[in-house]
């Protein structure tokens, strides 16, 4: 990976992108206008989330780079058709795991919290506070990064913790030591374990609804 | 608890907070243990919140009340709390007496009572009552009859006017170099002669016809009143001048004083921050770069200890007493000053102060153009050594060198300046800033060593504070270390602590030894690289080793949050939890985060029983991971005592074969479950990938299922850590039998 060793620059405007804050709040807004309406029965289709996250969220992260970062050196060896396949197991596995979150998304779920930290020519961590599904608040910080199709996530974090470098002590160690193609299949087997679990809590709460 | 506002001057006289008495007139805290002192300001910041008993009392309001306005960095107040807390003996965690509101402030939850003054007796006892009067009666009356003869006034007067008679003496001494044995003489004369004027002052009377014996005075006969109303003139006259002398003199000290500072450590010294005269702070690089020049260069002088970057800069912007800087830094000496720049003219002043014994031994001022500021540092280095004691001036001379410049550009210098500036604060941004710095600072002059030695650091501290590879920056600083020599073969020496650290993080441990040698042969009083060091050690199974490289790296850098979590760390692998504990609050208190030792802070807190808090933290993880916390819950019931190791194991199992725990999560929590086989299927995996892996932990208490198990000759071989013993030494709880290694 290439480090950025230029400058901090200023994190605005750009020529014509608009700033990550803008980002972060039209990221929100399209999330709360594209969810459904409460009691239709898509609310308890998890697959309306996937669908979602694929559609409405996914132009707002750099998952390409977030892969790659986590495979480290693995991504170095791989060859096109590993690195398209785990690109694709990869978001597949993380649209399974956080969108059915969706669900209880408001306009206070995510919000700006502080001015953008350069940390390079193109980077920033965003000062954000996110009100978990329990209702708990957490103080977070999003990593952006400034590309052709503007400001794009692609890591989170809180309390200097980083989800990129879980992911890659986890996901990254398996690539090193069984590949790439290993970690493919994980990838698979759990985004599988994933909807099944969401099916089966959806079912639950469709019963419990009707029975209320 | 007393509620509302307690006004000052009840306090002043002393309060209870909980079992403990504290009297801030004397600086003392008493508990039935004993007495302890508490700094002015740490006092000052308690009495702050004991006046709003239950209230919380903000940053700014601390800053207003105890600082008067200046403005401190958040480490001071977090210190002052985190000194008071040890005091104490209380926890943040826990609080008894101080409660940390986040983000706001600090607040005492203890109760607080001001303490009620004796009340004297006004019954005067009879004059011919065959009964003695009840004791306090009596106490009452022989407290009155003092003050009636002017015993108090007397004494106070006395103090003050022979205070300053001694301090003018020993000053005029001092200035004039008159015999030194002239102010302990004086001392000693003015002590003896308090006891005698004071029985004097009980036994005799002032009266119109003179000093009569008070006995034999009768009544209305006494002038006592008259004179004590004189002595109250006496007293402030003397204060005043008193005051009037301190400020004159700020760096002259009573002998008093001097009983209370504790005894530096010998040939220590600090060099403070020296401060920007000039418009803004845009020269603010170059002073603070005029002052790490001097630390580097006094470092350098074998004998000499010399206080970190961290814990010396700490003290900017504080304006505190020279000799209580001293006495925080626990040294000897103090180099201190200013410098201005107009244009390319540069004027600096420098200090080199006896701070124990409170005067200014060496002052000069140097003015010269930007290009002669090597020069300068040059003469004010020589300048000091030559004010060293006997000892440590040839060594100093020799160290010190040629005085060749480091750069010919003084472009480069003062981006090597601004770069090194940057990569003291430990931020992502920062250390990316300064490598950048680093790197135009080498196009101006590629054959700049200290830069290309900096660069190195950077480029391998970066993965500590970022998302990037520590592989790839390791590559990168070790390249950056080949290109350095090719231009000048001292990079390849200089940097031998990066390429040491490198060869840590590659557990390459017999190279990293011989690096980490070699560097601490040269730089024994290098802080970071004592750390560093400390880290190798634990990590090779020296965890007493480990224990005192981080005491050592922390009496050189007091204040650093890093240098402390280390040490932290060093205490929990040495088993002291308690130290440990409260070392870990320090450390948080200056400003580090969970996330520099997630895994050690973890262990802190299933070690001491805090699960809730333990739950907290692991949940905030996997949720992050987006990952089922079904299995939590039955591993630390079974920690608490609530649950069964089977439902433990079978939460924990499940979780692993649905990848809902990470590899170094199952792996301590199979430890803790007793599941040793399990454990070492475990670390075998994950040590094949060694960014990944904490060598650490294996030699934590929890991992001794680990050590003893028949295994772990596979896993010391894995490490690499069986060829290390075998070239140095085996720690002494690690041995081979017939090819089996275990380590108790």
């Amino acid at each position: 990976m290439a480090v950025t060793l230029a400058l901090p620059a200023a994190a605005g405007e750009g020529e014509s992108h608009p700033a990550p804050a803008t980002v972060i709040e039209t990221m929100t807004r399209s999330t709360i206008e594209a969810l459904p309406r409460e009691g239709t029965a898509m609310a308890a289709d998890p697959e309306h989330y996937y669908a979602l996250a694929r559609n409405t969220l996914k132009p707002f992260f750099d998952l390409d780079r977030a892969g790659r970062v986590i495979l480290g050196p693995s991504w170095v060896g791989a060859t096109a058709a590993e690195r398209d396949a785990f690109q694709r197991a990869f978001e597949d596995y993380l649209v399974t795991s956080y969108a059915v979150a969706l669900r209880h998304v408001t306009a206070t779920t995510l919000t700006v919290a502080g001015e953008p930290r350069p940390v390079g020519a193109a980077e920033v961590l965003m000062p954000v506070r996110l009100v978990l599904v329990d209702g708990e608040t957490l103080e977070a910080e999003l990593r952006m990064r400034l590309g052709p199709s503007g400001w794009q996530i692609w890591d989170a974090g809180a309390g200097g913790l980083s989800v990129v470098k879980l992911y890659r002590g986890d996901i990254g160690t398996e690539a090193a030591v069984h590949g790439v193609a290993r970690v493919v299949d994980s990838l698979r087997s759990m985004a599988a374990r994933n909807r099944a679990r969401n099916t089966e809590e959806a079912r639950e709460r469709a019963t419990t609804q009707t029975r209320r | 608890m007393t509620d509302g506002v307690i006004p000052a001057h009840a306090l002043d006289a002393g309060f209870r907070l909980g079992d403990w008495i504290v009297r801030p007139r004397h600086g003392t805290v008493e508990s039935e243990s004993g007495a302890e002192r508490l700094e002015p300001r740490v006092m000052s910041a308690l009495v702050c919140m004991a006046a709003r008993p239950g209230d919380t009392v903000t940053r700014e309001e601390f800053i207003r009340d105890v600082w008067m306005g200046r403005v401190v960095s958040d480490e001071v107040l977090s210190r002052c709390i985190s000194i008071l807390r040890s005091t104490f003996d209380d926890h943040a965690h826990d609080p008894r007496i101080i409660q940390t509101i986040p983000k706001i402030g600090y607040r005492l939850i203890a109760p607080i009572q001001p303490l009620e003054l004796p009340v004297p007796s006004t019954v005067e006892p009879a004059a011919n009552s065959v009964e003695a009067p009840p004791e306090p009666e009596r106490r009452g009356s022989l407290l009155l009859e003092l003050r009636r003869r002017n015993v108090f006034r007397v004494a106070a007067a006395y103090g003050i006017v022979g205070w300053l008679l001694i301090e003018v003496l020993r000053r005029a001494i001092e200035q004039n170099a008159g015999p030194g044995w002239l102010p302990p003489l004086a001392t000693t004369l003015v002590l003896l002669g308090w006891p005698i004027v004071l029985t004097l002052t009980w036994l005799f009377e002032p009266t119109k016809s003179g000093f009569k014996p008070s006995t034999k005075v009768r009544h209305g006969e006494s002038l006592a009143d008259l004179t004590g109303r004189r002595l109250d003139y006496v007293i402030l006259i003397a204060l005043v001048g008193a005051l009037i002398y301190a400020l004159s003199a700020p760096l002259q000290r009573g002998p008093s004083a001097d009983a209370d500072m504790p005894a530096a450590e010998p040939n220590t010294v600090a060099v403070l921050p020296f401060e920007n005269l000039g418009p803004g702070d845009a020269d603010d690089y170059l002073s603070d770069g005029l002052s790490e020049e001097l630390m580097t260069r006094l470092a350098a002088i074998p004998g000499l200890k010399v206080v970190a970057r961290t814990s010396a800069f700490a003290m900017k912007g504080q304006a505190a007493d020279v000799r209580e800087v001293a006495r925080r830094l626990g040294v000897e000496y103090v180099v201190e000053g200013s410098l201005r720049r107009q244009g390319d003219r540069v004027r600096i002043t420098a200090q080199f102060i006896d701070a124990r014994r409170g005067y200014e031994i060496w002052s000069q001022s140097f003015e010269g153009s930007m290009t002669e500021i090597f020069e300068m540092q040059d003469r004010i280095a020589l300048a000091i050594v030559g004010q060293l004691p006997a000892s440590l001036r040839q060594l100093g001379a020799q160290a010190l060198g040629d005085g060749e410049s480091p750069t010919a550009s003084i472009d480069a210098y003062q981006l090597f300046l601004r770069g090194r500036r940057q990569l003291a604060i430990r931020e992502e941004g920062n250390v990316r800033h300064a490598i950048a710095l680093f790197e135009k600072a080498l196009e101006h002059d590629r054959t700049y060593t200290d830069a290309w030695v900096e660069l190195a650091k950077a480029q391998a501290l970066l993965p500590f504070y970022s998302v990037e590879l520590p592989e790839e920056m390791h590559e990168l600083a070790l390249t950056t270390i080949a290109t350095g020599a090719a231009h000048d073969p001292r990079v390849a020496d200089r940097a031998r602590d990066v390429t040491a650290f490198i060869d840590y993080s590659r557990w390459r441990w017999l190279d990293a030894q011989r690096g980490f040698d070699a560097a601490l042969a040269e730089r024994p009083g290098d802080s970071n690289l004592l750390q560093w060091y400390s880290q190798f050690l634990a990590a090779v199974g020296r965890s007493a080793d480990s224990l005192d490289y981080a005491l050592r790296a922390r009496s050189i850098d007091v204040l650093s949050p890093v240098v402390n979590d280390r040490l932290a760390v060093a205490y929990m692998w040495t088993d002291q939890d308690e130290l440990a504990e409260r070392q870990f609050e320090v450390s948080r208190e200056l400003g580090i985060r969970i996330a520099a030792q997630p895994d050690a802070y973890l262990l802190l807190l299933l070690r001491r029983g805090r699960y809730d808090e333990a739950r907290t933290l692991a949940m905030t993880l996997q949720r992050m991971f987006a990952r089922p916390t079904d299995w939590l819950d039955p591993f630390l019931d079974y920690l608490r005592g609530t649950g069964s190791r089977e439902a433990a194991i079978a939460a924990l199992d499940r979780a692993e074969q649905e990848r809902a725990v990470s590899r170094r999560y199952a792996l301590g929590a199979w430890l803790f479950l007793g599941e040793d086989d399990r454990a070492m299927q475990s670390a075998l995996e994950l040590v094949r990938d060694p960014p990944e892996f904490e060598v650490e932990l294996v030699f934590a208490r929890e991992a001794d299922g680990l050590r003893r198990h028949p295994r772990f000759g596979e896993l010391a071989k894995a490490l690499g850590l069986e060829s290390y013993w075998d070239s140095t030494t085996w720690p002494a709880n690690c041995r081979r039998d017939r090819g089996m290694i275990t380590c108790g």
